[in-house]
């Protein structure tokens, strides 16, 4: 009896006492052994933004989970991580329209704008009022006498805005001519002093480029022998490909139906959007451009080519880098910690993904510079040979069914102490 | 207390109660305590709580006698965490073997009238198997088939392994019949049963994420193609059942390869029939007739002989 209950009682205790006793150490920053300063490049301002490099993606766990800014004092600073995007869109006023209706009996009701000698290539109308029920269509000429039409016709139906705002509707033009005719059809609203007509221009801002170090193996497909595929292996750690430059033969070039394929970090492929495909404008050299993909391996296949000759050259293949911002407050000293694979991802705020530099204007963020990589002088081992445990996982799946093993063994009933037969 | 001999029958509930609660209590403090920074280890700590448990009843036992109420209380909660373990250290397949290989060993342990605690324990964990095969295994397929390996996956060959162990607890009831509750002798076969229908959905599930694996790598409309070959592949099992039944001589296989049938009769009339072009109906069709044919024929048959 004294025996069993003081097996029970030290069983207990030293359960109870071993967690007890770690639990003390598990803040984020003492679980990353490395770390990287990060030093701003020219003016201070408001944010500052960090670009993703080799070194770092070759250490951070999938998807950074782990990537974590720290201050001096070893303490977590909120890091906005920022969608990967092939580039930042910003809308800017060309001018404003005065409208000038020209209204017919029972028909529709006109308004021809110039836009002088030299009209950009796309245009956007934005119109802006308190009631958007109306039909809109857009025809264009380079005389003033022949017209075209550019659109078709958009219902521009919304609901009347709340709180006295204005809504706002945009019909992008993917040409322009010098002239256009703005044609509004019945029944439309009379105008009031608040309906207004901008002319915006969208602006395309590449994010930052890189180019990637790859192999490529390519050939012919046996079978049908009309698929040429090349598979391009990154010499490094996977990266956020979003560009292929190619160059392709006169003859064949128009022809051509390019598709490609990313791996998956377990394996598989995925299909990844085309966003542009190459138009050969400026000659044999072009570009896919497509929506960025983290990936260590890229499939290209080519249709239509003319075997035995390859439809096309590749050339560079570019990434855009994982980018991160964080307020630069009043802060003087900061630190990129990473190097825990299996870090929960921040909580609390502190990896919130916003697109907070989408549109923004490079002028309010400071670009970074990522230095040399040190240990963190916060890092602290977890006890109980835990980290070693933890990248060796199979070490206490070998356990458990060890231990399950004997469980079953000591549960057996004594052989000859059995309950007797029905 | 817990360990003496129990004075009146109330005392006795109320120790056992006791007993599985303090075990399970303690466990969720000890999940509680080892998260989140210590998770690695909970499911070694609970296994190793498990094993506590049945160490003390061991040491119960060599007092008081194995077939003793606390002595079957404390080695029945540290077997029911050493099922709490598997799931808390594994994860998906591995937890449907991990479960399906812990009810055989229970059941084999559990053999003898006052054996019937595991037994319940065994059955009890079977289900889980089944169900975790049946759902959350299943649900996993096609959850990433980019990296689905049709027939060659742990979640199919482990659900092989859970119908397997359904065969191989009816076959060991079957076996001691003579030490089983009336209840258990009627356990024999809804379990056999159960593993024909966990191997028909296991199968089915290949086939359908098989498609829906070619239908991504392709962006082909594989659909029809889909409803053609599961009707072929019920209509194999279908008459693979039946002819195992016959060649048993036990009928509620047979039972069981007749409702397939009839499952796979309803799907080509409500689906096929809507769905697939002519050709795959009229593969469809010829198909599920010659099947129907050869089962009259094997009735026939057997009436001759019987």
């Amino acid at each position: 009896m004294t025996r069993v209950r003081v097996m029970q009682l030290s069983a207990l205790a030293v359960t109870i006492a071993a967690p007890a006793t770690w639990g003390a150490v598990s803040a984020d920053i003492a679980h990353l052994p490395l770390r990287r300063p990060v030093m701003l490049v020219g003016e201070r301002r408001a944010r500052a933004v960090i670009d993703e490099d080799s070194l770092l993606a070759a250490g951070a766990a999938p998807e950074f989970v782990d990537v974590r800014l720290m201050n001096a004092q070893g303490e977590a600073i909120a890091l906005a991580a920022e969608p990967l995007r092939r580039m930042d869109e910003q809308y800017r006023q060309l001018r404003n329209v005065p409208l000038r209706w020209q209204e017919e009996a029972n028909g529709p009701r006109r308004m021809v704008i110039d836009l002088g000698p030299d009209p950009p290539a796309e245009l956007i109308l934005a119109f802006e009022g308190p009631v958007a029920n109306h039909s809109i269509a857009v025809e264009g000429s380079a005389d003033s006498v022949g017209w075209s039409s550019m659109t078709q016709r958009y219902d521009l139906t919304m609901p009347p805005p709340k709180d006295n705002r204005l809504n706002t509707q945009r019909i992008a033009l993917a040409e322009t001519r010098r002239w256009l005719r703005v044609r509004q059809d019945p029944p439309y609203n009379a105008p009031t002093v608040d309906d207004r007509l901008d002319l915006m221009l969208r602006l395309e801002r590449s994010t930052p480029r890189v180019a990637v170090g790859y192999q490529a193996t390519s050939g012919f497909e046996r079978s049908g022998g009309y698929r040429w595929e090349a598979r391009l292996t990154l010499s490094g750690p996977a990266r956020a490909l979003t560009r292929l430059d190619v160059s392709g033969a006169e003859a064949v070039r128009s022809q051509l139906g390019f598709e490609l394929q990313a791996r998956l970090p377990k394996g598989g492929w995925q299909y990844v959007a085309l966003e542009r495909g190459p138009e050969w404008k400026g000659g044999a050299n072009d570009s896919l451009l497509f929506a960025p993909v983290r990936t260590t391996e890229l499939r290209v296949v080519v249709t239509g080519g003319d075997a035995p000759n390859p439809p096309v050259a590749l050339h560079s293949l570019w990434a855009t880098p994982v980018r991160w911002t964080f307020d630069i407050g009043s802060g003087d000293a900061w630190w990129l910690a990473w190097g825990d694979p299996f870090l929960a991802p921040a909580a609390g705020g502190l990896t919130m993904p916003v697109t907070t530099t989408n549109g923004a204007d490079p002028a309010t963020i400071s670009p970074t510079r990522l230095g040399a990589v040190e240990p963190n002088p916060f890092h602290r081992e977890p006890g109980f040979g835990l980290e070693w445990l933890r990248r060796r996982p199979i070490v206490l799946s070998v356990a458990m069914v060890a231990i399950l093993a004997l469980v079953a063994w000591l549960a057996r009933r004594p052989k000859g102490r059995s309950g007797a037969a029905a | 207390p817990l360990s003496a001999m129990p004075a009146a029958r109330g005392w006795g509930v109320a120790r056992a109660l006791v007993l599985v609660a303090n075990g399970f209590l303690y466990e969720a403090a000890l999940y509680d305590l080892l998260g989140p920074d210590f998770h690695p280890l909970r499911g070694v700590a609970t296994a190793i709580l498990a094993l506590d448990y049945v160490m003390l009843a061991r040491a119960y036992g060599a007092r008081l006698g194995p077939d003793e109420g606390a002595v079957k209380m404390t080695r029945l909660t540290g077997l029911g965490l050493a099922a709490l373990a598997v799931p808390i250290q594994f994860d998906l397949a591995a937890v449907t073997l991990g479960w399906s290989l812990l009810a055989l060993i229970l059941m084999h342990g559990g053999f003898g009238r006052a054996g019937l605690g595991e037994r319940l324990l065994a059955y009890g964990v079977l289900l889980l198997a089944v169900g975790h095969s049946l759902l959350w295994d299943t649900a996993s397929a096609f959850r990433d088939l980019s990296t689905y390996r049709p027939w060659f996956n742990g979640a199919f060959l482990v659900g092989l392994a859970a119908a397997g162990a359904l065969g191989a607890a009816a076959w060991s009831i079957s076996r001691h019949r003579d030490q089983l509750t009336s209840g258990e002798r009627r356990l024999v076969t809804p379990l056999v049963l159960m593993s024909g229908v966990v191997l028909l959905v296991r199968i089915s599930v290949e086939v359908i994420a098989g498609y829906e694996l070619r239908e991504t790598l392709t962006r082909g409309d594989l659909y029809l193609a889909m409803l053609l070959t599961l009707s072929l592949v019920w209509a194999v099992y279908a008459g693979a059942l039946i002819a195992g039944g016959f060649a048993f001589r036990y009928r509620p296989i047979r039972f069981l390869g007749i409702a397939v049938l009839a499952m796979l009769i309803v799907k080509v009339f409500i689906f096929d029939l809507q769905e697939l072009d002519r050709g795959y109906r009229i593969a469809s069709f010829v198909g599920v007739g010659l099947l129907l044919l050869m089962i009259s024929i094997l009735y026939q048959r057997e009436r001759k002989t019987a």
